[in-house]
């Protein structure tokens, strides 16, 4: 029963764990994901970021090569809406794909 | 009529980095090999286009071009693992000779073309071309293609390198009509700098930053 217990409280634990991980892009306050396309050359994506630091509510910005994502930081109580975000990533030279907003805490 | 208006549409000069910015965006591009050294300083007030200073030296012949260089983005295909663009490129200025009996020898001149080019993150591929016209003192029309393939596929902030190859045609060369440069490229945060050696000795060095 005991060995029971402890192979429950295990799986318990793991499967907490693998819904954190799942949720880790979201667990940050003040966070957007953006869905990006065309994002293939790291020299090209610089405009990422020179585009998105001219915008004071922006903090950083992580670019994803890999996945076609970035991440934008934005500074406390500050935001930009989708709009802004879609002209923004054109700007840049890309296109959005979708705009995943993480939930406010 | 119709041939003249095709020609100029479809001859440009690319210089294997982006001629359109983001706006706001400055890009310097200096461009050296065997018969040119060119600087091109950009600005681009929108996604589309830019506009800015080209200057262009030709050692062989002894002259040199100065003026106002217009890009303009035709179109940008965006896709999930990749991205085509193509573009049209046009400067008006001057052209300086060197070259006796043209000695100071000043004339109106400039140029026009079209570029395109392709790539994802394992593959590259280019086609440029440049109608050059300036009376008496200098008249060439050039076209290169590329094909490159990078060794690793580097990250975000990763220092990056790609193998090319660059295939140049210059019809009014007689000897030198296709030359063929195997050349590499490196890039990193905004800094761009490619070298190669043609199969005839002669030497690409490209530097490209943007601001």
């Amino acid at each position: 029963m005991r060995r029971i217990c402890l192979t429950l409280a295990f799986c318990a634990f793991s499967m907490s764990g693998f819904s954190d991980s799942g949720n880790l892009e979201c667990s940050k306050k003040n966070l957007v994901n953006v869905e990006v396309n065309g994002m293939v050359c790291d020299f090209c994506a610089r405009a990422l970021e020179k585009v998105f630091s001219k915008k004071q509510e922006v903090a950083t910005i992580d670019v994803d090569l890999d996945n076609g994502k970035i991440s934008i930081n934005f500074n406390d109580g500050a935001n930009l809406e989708d709009s802004i975000i879609q002209k923004l990533v054109t700007n840049s030279g890309y296109d959005v794909v979708k705009i995943n907003r993480c939930e406010r805490g | 009529m119709k041939y003249f208006f095709f020609i100029l549409i479809f001859s440009s000069f690319q210089t294997h980095a982006r001629p359109v910015s983001y706006p706001g965006g400055v890009t310097l591009m200096q461009m050296n090999d065997n018969d040119f050294s060119n600087l091109h300083l950009h600005y681009s007030p929108k996604i589309n286009y830019s506009i800015g200073l080209k200057i262009e030296n030709n050692r062989i012949d002894k002259w040199t071009f100065a003026g106002i260089q217009y890009n303009n983005l035709l179109k940008r295909i965006n896709k999930k693992k990749s991205q085509a663009n193509f573009y049209l490129k046009s400067a008006i200025g001057s052209a300086l000779s060197d070259e006796h009996p043209f000695s100071s020898h000043q004339v109106p001149a400039g140029f026009i073309g079209f570029a395109a080019d392709w790539e994802d993150r394992r593959f590259f591929t280019s086609y440029e071309n440049k109608s050059f016209y300036s009376s008496d003192v200098a008249k060439y029309f050039q076209q290169k293609v590329r094909f490159g393939i990078a060794p690793y596929i580097g990250n975000y902030g990763d220092l990056h390198t790609w193998f090319m190859v660059q295939i140049e045609h210059n019809p009014k060369k007689q000897n030198e009509e296709l030359n063929v440069t195997p050349l590499l490229r490196f890039f990193k945060d905004v800094y761009l700098l490619e070298s190669g050696v043609s199969f005839d000795g002669e030497i690409i060095f490209n530097v490209v930053v943007r601001f």
